[in-house]
This record gives structure tokens, sequence and C-alpha cells, in this order.
């Protein structure tokens, strides 16, 4: 599935004192088979966008499209495409901050239905798609009849993820699903969105703080700033641009730092800067 | 002499006991066991003991569930030790007529910078505190004007905190605690919802405060980088310190920190690769000076 934003605008409150322009004149095509990050400090309008993405917030200009088929057009948009607009949405999902709060239902199993049942589908492929979904996470099938209270915290994020998988959609979108983790929480999660953009050959979309996350798991960066998209290409392209990431507030990996000042250029992981390293000596 | 002492401390955190009566006395019966005095969950802390000196930086780390916010909710007595004692500055947490002077002595920063901001002006929230405690108002301004500079948000004391990045709340929320001139100031994954730039202003500011004022920083967090210069490291697990050491000392202990929750620095990885592969570095490598240095030893 490809999303394509033409010429999209999204203003807040627009027309008071508040007005905040959050979304910029933005020309961006995503998805196909990727694993796409997002970058930008806080306020440079990542939540915003990944909202109109998946149809949450309406933009206040321009046009967005799933597969050629409108979902926000100027001017309104025909009962076709209304109703080809609610099949589509299904297709991309999106997993919140935190989404643990979001969690409710009695166990883990349930929780992890709803999706599916809204669906439409049977009790019985609720369950089998809920099942695939959280043996997808990692989660062991003696935690299925818990309450989700009962719980860790990584594994309820792992649960709040199921969730959102168990509708299969083609675009994930995720907004820093390794907040607040530790670094084993962190790894799993991000190895099994790899693994389910990799399989399926779907979109991921990543928003993150972690440049070393980005670096390692990205095929491609987008970096916002003040409401525009200011770098967008291969993850190592956009890494290559130090400077300019360091002057929006973000910046390279560690690793990557490391290299280039000893003259080795830019290095997206620690394996890779070790490898340069080693040729460096001939080891 | 430590300034924060924890001599086996455990906790455990209440349960609501939410089992039928009738089952109980059933049960009871059948039994024939005296029902336990009081019914109470898994221990979230079990015999912990740490020191913290006056002026030092340490680091908890730990996986999420470790226990370690438990334990920093011990350190200004919004939660008292089940078992065994926890001084600070010579107090236990347990004496109730004390504890203002604790929760002035300890002051908290927690990990959402938007539930911690309350003032709708940056300089009355920082004046918060104060007023509660009936400050007179000159004192409160001069006190806000330099717990502000010390954060270095000085040229935002008029603005609305909402108007501000995520870090410079949280820089807010230090100040509102340095404000009432604490001896120590835990961060609760005060960094964690930070962007990068955030999480540097945030741990320049308190780094700051540690250096120039000798205040005493425990900071929890995930991020390997922010614990490189910490004094001290302790790591919890399942509610007992699994490790304590220098940064140093933590690191070198390899692939066994995973399980721990906690990870390698990059710098570090990248020395234990190439150490790995057969080069002859030192074992306790974990700033990228130290790399480059010895990295240019071996052209020689």
């Amino acid at each position: 599935m490809i999303i394509r934003l033409e010429n999209v605008n999204y203003i807040y409150n627009p027309g008071t004192a508040e007005e905040v322009k959050a979304i910029s004149d933005v020309n961006l095509e995503l998805g196909g088979d990727s694993f796409t990050a997002i970058i930008g400090s806080t306020g440079s309008g990542k939540s915003t966008l990944i909202q109109m993405l998946n149809g949450l917030l309406e933009p206040s200009s321009g046009s967005i499209t799933y597969d050629g088929v409108p979902i926000y057009k100027e001017g309104k948009l025909t009962k076709e495409e209304k109703k080809a607009l609610r099949t589509l949405r299904c297709r991309v999902g999106l997993v919140f901050q935190y989404p643990e709060y979001q969690l409710f239902e009695e166990n883990v199993l349930k929780d992890v239905c709803y999706g599916p049942k809204n669906l439409g589908f049977s009790k019985e492929e609720q369950e089998e798609k809920a099942r695939a979904a959280l043996s997808a996470v990692g989660l062991s099938e003696n935690l299925y009849e818990k309450s989700p209270f009962e719980i860790s915290g990584g594994e309820k994020r792992r649960v709040a993820i199921a969730g959102v998988l168990a509708m299969g959609p083609e675009v994930l979108i995720l907004d820093e699903p390794t907040a607040g983790l530790d670094p084993l929480g962190k790894s799993q999660i991000l190895e099994l969105l790899k693994k389910y953009q990799q399989e399926r050959h779907v979109t991921v979309i990543l928003v993150s703080h972690s440049m070393e996350e980005v670096a390692q798991y990205a095929d491609r960066v987008i970096a916002l700033h003040k409401a525009k998209v200011v770098l967008d290409g291969s993850t190592r392209d956009v890494f290559s641009h130090r400077q300019e990431l360091e002057e929006i507030g973000l910046g390279v990996p560690e690793v990557c730092a490391f290299t280039q000042s000893i003259g080795l250029g830019d290095t997206l992981t620690v394996e890779e800067a070790a490898e340069k390293i080693l040729q460096m000596y001939k080891l | 002499m430590s300034f924060i002492k924890a001599d086996r401390i455990s906790y455990s955190y209440p349960v609501i006991d939410d089992t039928d009566e009738f089952d109980t006395k059933k049960k009871k019966e059948e039994t024939e066991k005296p029902e336990p005095e009081k019914k109470q969950g898994e221990n979230a802390l079990k015999d912990v003991s740490m020191e913290v000196r006056q002026g030092q930086f340490l680091c908890i780390l730990g996986r999420n569930g470790s226990g370690k916010s438990t334990f920093a909710k011990h350190l200004n007595a919004l939660l008292m030790p089940t078992e065994g004692t926890l001084w600070v500055d010579d107090i236990d947490t347990k004496a109730e007529d004390q504890i203002w002077t604790i929760r002035k002595t300890v002051g908290m920063v927690f990990q959402n910078p938007d539930n911690q901001i309350i003032g709708s002006v940056v300089d009355e929230d920082v004046a918060f505190g104060l007023e509660n405690l009936g400050v007179p108002s000159e004192e409160i301004q001069k006190e806000v004007a330099s717990a502000l500079e010390g954060v270095g948000m000085s040229e935002f004391a008029k603005h609305s905190p909402n108007k501000l990045s995520g870090g410079q709340k949280q820089r807010v929320a230090v100040a509102g605690v340095l404000a009432m001139r604490p001896k120590c100031i835990v961060l609760d994954e005060s960094t964690a919802m930070l962007d990068p730039r955030g999480r540097r202003e945030v741990m320049d500011t308190v780094k700051k405060l540690n250096k120039e004022l000798g205040i005493t920083i425990i900071s929890i967090t995930h991020f390997m980088e922010e614990t490189l210069d910490a004094d001290y490291i302790y790591v919890m697990h399942k509610g007992e310190v699994a490790l304590q050491g220098t940064p140093k000392e933590i690191f070198s202990r390899g692939t066994e920190l995973y399980a721990l929750g906690l990870w390698f620095p990059q710098i570090y990885h990248l020395a234990y690769i190439l150490r790995e592969k057969g080069m002859d570095l030192p074992n306790d490598i974990i700033h990228a000076a130290e790399l480059k240095e010895a990295l240019e030893q071996k052209k020689k």
C-alpha cells in the first residue's frame, strides 16, 4: 500500500490567537516494503503527521490518498470514496505512545480480539488472529488468560501492539513504541517489528527519539523540523547529514560520531564500526 | 559518613483482600491454621542495602518492574519500608514528625513532564512548593529566580509552561525542586520521554547542580549513556540489589547485563567487539576519548 500526501497542511486552532501550524506543505510518499523511521524534536509535527496518515486527523488543506484512493481531499469525498475509505482504514494500524494504558479487557486474549471483533470477524477467526498476533509478539500462552493489569510493563506494551497486529495492517505506524522500556524490552519490540515487516513485505513506520535504534533498524528516515520535512532518504544518507541533524536538536548515534572522529566516516551500527576499524588495522 | 543509608529494607505493596469472607472462613476451618496477620503481595523490595554519600552522582539501573521506582519513593518517604531502616541525612524515614524535613531534603522529578507542572506561568510553577511552606513572598522571588538560573531557564520565567519543549519542562520541574534547596534530587526516568536535545539539557543541568552546588543526584534510567559519568551504580533485579560498582566495573560484567535489563553503551560495545575479534584493548573503555587514545597507541 502506498500513502501519498500532497501539499498537506495542518493548523491547530485556526483563526485564533493560538493558531499553530503543525504540518506545513508536506509532500510525501510512504509505504511499500520498508521500515521507515520518522524523527524530529518534540513539537516538530511527528504526532500530527502520523494521526493524519491513519485518518484520525483531517488535514486543514491538501490531499491524502491510499493506493490512489483519496481519504481526504479538498471538497467532499464521493459516496464510493467514503465506502472505500472504511475498508482502507483497517489496513493502516496506529499504535499510540504508551499504548498499555489503553488495555481494558478482562484478559489478554480478549483484549487482542477487540480489533478483529470490530472488523466483523467470527469468534473463531478473532481468536485465531489474536493468538497469531500474541505469538508474533512473543508472549507465552500462559499469559493469555491473565488480566492485562497483572503482567509486566514490557509485556503490556507487547499486548497493545498485538492488538493492532491482529488486524493485519499493511502499514503499521508506532509512536515511540520503546519509550520507557529497559534495553531488553526495547530490543524485543524492535525485533518483532522487523520480523513482521520482513516476513510480510509491508510497511512499518516508527516514530523514535533514539537515533541508535533508528540507525540499526530503519531503511528509510524522514526528519521533521518545525512542521516541515527537512531530510528524507535512506538511513545512511540521512545520518550523513550530522550538522543538520544536530541543528534540529537530534544528532547521530554515538558510534557514528566516533568513526567520524577517527576519520572512518559514517557508520550506522556498532558492528559496522568494528568492521571498519578492524580493516584499518588489517585484523 | 553516608547521607543516605538503606539497611536491609524490604517493602511489599498492600494487597486489597477481595476473597469472599465465607471462603476464607471455610479455608481457615479446613486448614485449621491461623490466618496470617496481614495479607501482603510479593516483596517489591527484598533486603536492599545501599549507601550514598553527600555530593555523589548515583545511578540505579534495572529492568522494568525490578523495584527501582519503589526504592526511589522511599527516599522521600512516599513509601516506608515494611522491614529494615532507611536513613536520609540521619533521619529515619519512619519518623512521622520529620516527614516534611525529609521531603525538603530529597526532591523528586518524575518521567512525564506534562504531569508535574501546575502553574500557568513558569515562575509561579517553580514557586509552588515554597508558597505551600508559607515562605515570605520576597524570599520566594529570590529563590525562584536563582532556581531558574540554576537550570538555565531564567529567560522563560514569564512564559507559559505549555509552550516549552519537553526538556525545558523537565528543567522547570528540576527548578521547582531546586527552589526548596534540597540536598538531593532523585530523577525517576526523567529523560525517558524526551528527544535527544531534551535529554542532554536535563542531564547537563543536573550534572552542573551536582558539581557546582554539591547536590546529590540519584538518577534512575534506561539510557546506559547517561550513566558513564556516574560515581557509582546500583543494579536492581527482582527487588534486590544484583550488582553494584563504578560504571567501568558494571559494564565489564559482559553479557550477563542483558538479563539484568542493561546493555553496553555504544563505545563500550564497540571496544568489546574489537577485543572479541582479537584486538588487544583495555577492558574498561567506556568513553570515546579513551577508545580513540587506545586505537592511536596501536598505530604507533
